[in-house]
């Protein structure tokens, strides 16, 4: 599929949310100005002001071995971190999206298999990835297997519940629809069901990506000499305040970027759907 | 002629949900033939085992008792052999209507041009061309059903099955429908079991009607419907065999009621 900066633009145009979103976001940053440097209610040391968390971005960003505390600590530039930890995240929700599609289609079309696996679903989905993290480093030690491991576990089950129920929510007459018209098994799945099931899975894609994105901070605090985790992490060890937000931030603009991603792609993918 | 579809001692039982409550007849020993080009509607009240009848013939179900063929082969599983057109919103909704239309053409493996030139012909006999590039969601109910009765006429199935095909539109343009399917039918000859609870659609368009009765669901009644095409029910013998089928179901029904 042919995607280029000039459909995400449009996206973003037509969603009408950067310009609301953008009077938020200025006007967040005019509050937290001004319980920091503005009414100094937050001493710089526990919340940092604005204007210091920038040129913390500034320095990580292109001078890293300036910064402030870390003399050459973090290890890399913020755009290094931030591609590592991208690759890991993409990484575990790749795995997580090949795994979980192919089992929620399998359990969504046998409802004979539900009520063996639906009491093994309950139990493990309510614990968060964190709480593998030791049974993690028993079974792929300390590096990439395990952080992989953890991130694909957070992405897992968001993807799975959610083809899970697309799959259901297809009403059955369309796959009896595409079976009259002589469609076999296969055919009924890929042509009929599947399709009819893309937004829910696009949704299962964007929460899965989120979930991923969450899992990260915890999955590289096991072992990571890198990565946005590792980063805010050690900020966080050298009480450099003003990093730790930039890490955070980091992510979360990172969460933007991807998530209006695809929107872009479900948009073209789907542009039909009235 | 000899029964080209061929329904025989067909019954089939649901088992109840609730513990307790005895299971739901909802078919009980249906028999009937269809011959070749002929036009067959099932008529009576709703929940009397037509569409249960109807979607075994489809083969998305299976008879708990007795069997139906076609042709002398027993039905085991759906087949583009019997094209089905659903109540409401069976179309493909990512698909535009041309797509849907040539949706089974491009499963069955037919190239391009043929097919390109198959659903032509189909938007024509519904009259959908100049709608061949919308999406279903932009079509009124009317169209969407246009759309999918020709979807399943496109692959040219020996049989087409109408399950209350128009039971989803309003009164004005399910009288337009009717008069199209008749024109449609007229045009292509096609084997058509329709099922609806419609009386006037029944006597309309069909050859013959079997009349089905509630719990258990049986046939109660065939009625050869001998009125020259095209039909109108403004005709005084249109007006006597509703009239008639009416009276039947009416007494039928007090007769449940009563029991």
């Amino acid at each position: 599929m042919k995607l280029n900066l000039l459909d995400i633009l449009q996206v973003f145009a037509m969603s009408k949310i950067p310009l609301r979103g953008a009077v938020s976001i200025v006007l967040l940053i005019a509050v937290w100005w001004l319980v920091t440097s503005g009414l100094q209610l937050f001493s710089a040391l526990v919340l940092p002001p604005p204007e210091a968390v920038f040129s913390a971005a500034m320095t990580l960003l292109f001078d890293p071995d300036l910064s402030l505390f870390s003399g050459g600590i973090y290890n890399g530039s913020l755009l290094g971190h931030a591609v590592i930890s991208t690759g890991r995240v993409l990484l575990g929700f790749g795995l997580a999206v090949v795994l979980a599609v192919p089992i929620g289609v399998l359990i969504a079309r046998s409802p004979k298999l539900e009520p063996y696996v639906d009491p093994v679903l309950q139990v493990f989905r309510p614990i968060p990835p964190i709480a593998w993290t030791p049974l993690a480093i028993l079974w792929f030690g300390i590096g990439l297997e395990s952080i992989t491991f953890l991130i694909c576990l957070g992405a897992f089950w968001p993807m799975l519940l959610n083809t899970i129920s697309g799959i259901r929510e297809v009403p059955p007459i369309l796959g009896r629809a595409a079976a009259s018209l002589g469609a076999n098994r296969r055919q009924v799945l890929f042509t009929a069901v599947l399709p009819a099931a893309v937004p829910f899975l696009f949704t299962g894609l964007r929460l899965s990506f989120g979930a991923a994105w969450t899992t990260i901070v915890a999955a590289e605090l096991i072992a990571a000499s890198e990565g946005l985790g590792y980063l805010i992490m050690n900020a966080r060890r050298i009480l450099a305040a003003p990093d730790v937000i930039v890490g955070m931030l980091t992510i979360g603009f990172l969460g933007l970027v991807f998530d209006y991603l695809f929107r872009a792609i479900e948009k073209r993918l789907y542009a039909r759907i009235a | 002629m000899n029964a080209f579809l061929s329904a025989k001692d067909v019954s089939r039982i649901f088992p109840s949900r609730q513990k307790g409550k005895p299971p739901f007849l909802a078919a009980d020993q249906v028999s009937f033939d269809v011959k070749e080009n002929e036009f067959v509607s099932i008529l009576g009240p709703s929940g009397c085992g037509k569409s249960t009848i109807l979607t075994i013939i489809g083969g998305f179900d299976s008879p708990s008792s007795g069997e139906i063929s076609l042709r002398g082969k027993r039905i085991s599983g759906p087949s583009k052999d019997r094209g089905f057109v659903f109540q409401s919103d069976a179309l493909f909704h990512w698909l535009t209507v041309e797509e849907n239309v040539g949706y089974g053409l491009k499963i069955q493996g037919y190239p391009a041009a043929k097919r390109k030139e198959i659903v032509e012909h189909n938007l024509q006999l519904v009259g959908l061309t100049k709608f061949r590039n919308a999406s279903p969601g932009q079509l009124s109910g009317g169209m969407r059903q246009r759309a999918a009765i020709a979807r399943s006429l496109a692959t040219d199935p020996s049989i087409l099955l109408l399950d209350e095909p128009f039971g989803a539109l309003d009164v004005l343009t399910r009288k337009t429908m009717q008069d199209e399917l008749a024109l449609i039918w007229e045009k292509t000859q096609k084997t058509v079991v329709m099922v609806t609870h419609s009386i006037e659609e029944a006597v309309l368009l069909s050859d013959r009607i079997l009349i089905m009765t509630c719990s258990p669901g049986r046939i109660r009644e065939e009625i050869v419907v001998g009125l020259p095409r095209p039909r109108s029910p403004r005709d005084p013998a249109f007006r006597k065999l509703e009239l008639h089928i009416t009276d039947l179901i009416m007494q039928e029904l007090r007769q449940a009621g009563a029991s």
